[in-house]
């Protein structure tokens, strides 16, 4: 393994034996991060430490992975151009352009 | 776009429900069409691992693995089924003369399909359920989850949430959640059951109705003993603390209706909760298709089915967790079911093999049905939670909408029904439609307006769209012509 592969979060003497590791790269924001192929892009954000990449739009509140099954729609990014994209539904690919942000702008003056 | 039909039977999910459901009823000699919105077969219980992850030894992740494993590997050879992986139904209508029309899209990007609307003439919906959870001050923070998404990304990712991590909620669940953790190397900060029960596992009615699940959890249990963690009843998790992330939980004792004890409340340093109270059936394609729903074992809204697991609309039935949540072998036994009831309808299978491949799956789904009865009375949501809320906390997530403004909404504007309430406020009009927030909004909205009200009495009044999931509006724009050559 790559030592920029090793990640606290990734299982580590993994009693099921994968035989592929994460030596593939996609991009978030522009930096690489490590992908094992066949893993959600959800899965890739959260081994390289990210645990948030977007923001509300009234309150500007950090969100990532909620629910994890493509039901609550907090995961949201852009891929490669395309938005709105959920990253715990999307099997990412070596390559794939990740960016994260708000995905509507943020609004002031929204009614708390 | 003119809907083609795509084979004789139409099973939407494949799931437990819906991988019984097609092999049935292809065996009973119907074409059937599988189609399920992950990337691999299997659903939430038989989550599989990627096969480009090359695991020599993919069991490990999952002891049950091996008769799912078969059960999918006879499908992908059966000459009578064609699967299709990754789709999602974002709209369906009845059909003339039974059955549905149904709008596909790629599950990962939402853009619509080459074979865009399909005519099914029977459809077995086998949607599934996602995790319930209750909001709490904090919830909302990166590192809270759903027990469902710590299990997924432990089974199916080989990924941990955190490195110490409290389970926290009601249900059987929260044991294979916690094992799951476990052996993918994190360190359990512990286990809460709200609920005042030594589980399940001490009652011998409900034990001798479930064999099956006896063995299940006596393994998690041991791997939870073998790890010096063990369940912790009365408990939960009521808030989390941090600025972008969690960085503690306040755990408390409970009351017995899940009032905070006062002075019981002790923070916990942790980088991670998994929280789920249950779970909720995935009801809108059955929504949108008219199908009738009354209480389910909990009191929360489900489709409603006879004997041969049809709806109240012809040609649609419904199997699995959206008819009553009940566990995985309650949702094969109903996918079975469902699978030979539309091969006997279709008169490719007849009366005698129909009640010759009905007759011991008839007996399971009753002994399970109980079974999800007995279980639905031992780990109910209690009232209690919503004493956890502060003014601040958000009751929906999508819209930002804190406790205070849906109490105000239902105090002093009269918001008193779940369609005034979610009008007023936004609550469930954001991106996930309201399938997090629902039965949450419909529970402080009946508690604030003095009603006694156990699940959503009126699940129309958050689930009535033409569109079930959202697309990009360029599909919407495609304008589907309604004919149906069928």
């Amino acid at each position: 393994m790559t030592s920029d592969g090793d990640s606290p979060r990734r299982v580590t003497d993994d009693p099921v034996e994968p035989t592929a590791e994460p030596v593939e790269r996609i991009t978030v924001d522009g930096t690489a991060v490590p992908l094992r192929p066949g893993e959600t892009l959800a899965a890739a954000m959260l081994a390289s430490g990210r645990t948030s990449w977007r923001r509300t739009r009234f309150g500007g509140r950090p969100r990532g992975v909620y629910c994890g099954i493509g039901v609550c729609y907090d995961c949201l990014v852009t891929v490669n151009g395309v938005p709105g994209i959920r990253a715990c539904r999307y099997t990412a690919r070596p390559g794939d352009a990740v960016t994260t942000g708000p995905a509507e702008p943020v609004l002031d003056g929204a009614p708390q | 776009m003119i809907p083609t039909r795509a084979a004789d039977v139409v099973v939407v999910g494949a799931g437990p429900a819906g991988l019984h459901a097609a092999v049935q009823a292809a065996d009973g000699g119907a074409s059937v069409l599988l189609i399920d919105s992950d990337v691999r077969p299997g659903g939430q219980y038989h989550r599989q691992l990627p096969v480009e992850y090359g695991a020599v030894h993919p069991e490990r992740a999952h002891h049950d693995q091996a008769e799912a494993a078969e059960l999918i590997a006879r499908l992908a050879r059966h000459r009578r089924v064609t699967q299709r992986q990754n789709v999602t139904v974002w709209a369906a209508e009845p059909r003339l003369g039974g059955g549905a029309l149904l709008y596909l899209a790629d599950t990962s990007t939402g853009r619509a399909l080459d074979i865009g609307v399909i005519a099914a003439p029977r459809v077995i919906l086998a949607t599934g359920a996602y995790d319930r959870v209750v909001p709490f001050p904090g919830w909302d923070l990166p590192g809270v989850y759903t027990a469902g998404a710590a299990q997924a990304l432990a089974k199916g990712s080989r990924v941990l949430v955190g490195q110490r991590v409290l389970v926290a909620g009601t249900g059987p669940f929260l044991l294979p959640v916690a094992a799951a953790l476990i052996d993918a190397g994190a360190e359990l900060a512990g286990v809460l059951e709200a609920n005042h029960t030594r589980g399940w596992l001490r009652r011998p009615r409900a034990m001798a109705l479930a064999p099956e699940k006896v063995a299940e959890a006596a393994r998690y249990t041991a791997t939870l003993t073998r790890h010096r963690t063990r369940v912790r009843a009365g408990r939960a998790v009521v808030a989390v603390h941090g600025t972008d992330r969690i960085e503690a939980a306040t755990v408390a004792k409970l009351t017995a209706d899940w009032s905070i004890v006062p002075g019981s409340e002790r923070r916990v340093d942790v980088d991670a909760v998994a929280v789920g109270y249950g779970f909720t059936p995935q009801l809108d394609l059955a929504l949108a298709l008219g199908c009738a729903t009354g209480p389910g074992p909990d009191g929360a809204p489900v489709v409603t089915a006879d004997d041969y697991q049809q709806t109240t609309v012809a040609g649609v039935y419904a199997a699995g967790e959206l008819t009553g949540v009940g566990g995985a072998v309650l949702s094969a036994a109903e996918g079975a079911l469902a699978g030979l009831a539309t091969a006997l309808d279709l008169g490719t299978l007849g009366e005698r093999g129909h009640s010759a491949r009905a007759a011991a799956w008839r007996g399971v789904r009753s002994r399970y049905q109980r079974f999800a009865t007995a279980l639905a009375a031992v780990y109910p949501v209690r009232d209690g939670w919503r004493g956890w809320l502060s003014d601040s906390t958000l009751v929906c997530r999508c819209e930002e909408v804190p406790y205070r403004r849906l109490r105000e909404a239902v105090e002093q504007r009269g918001a008193t029904g779940l369609r005034t309430a979610k009008l007023t406020t936004r609550c469930g009009m954001g991106m996930c439609q309201g399938r997090i927030c629902g039965a949450n909004v419909a529970a402080l909205t009946a508690g604030l307006a003095g009603r006694d009200e156990t699940g959503v009495a009126d699940p129309l009044a958050l689930s009535t769209r033409p569109i079930v999931t959202p697309i990009s509006l360029a599909e919407l724009a495609a304008e589907p012509e309604h004919t149906d050559p069928a």
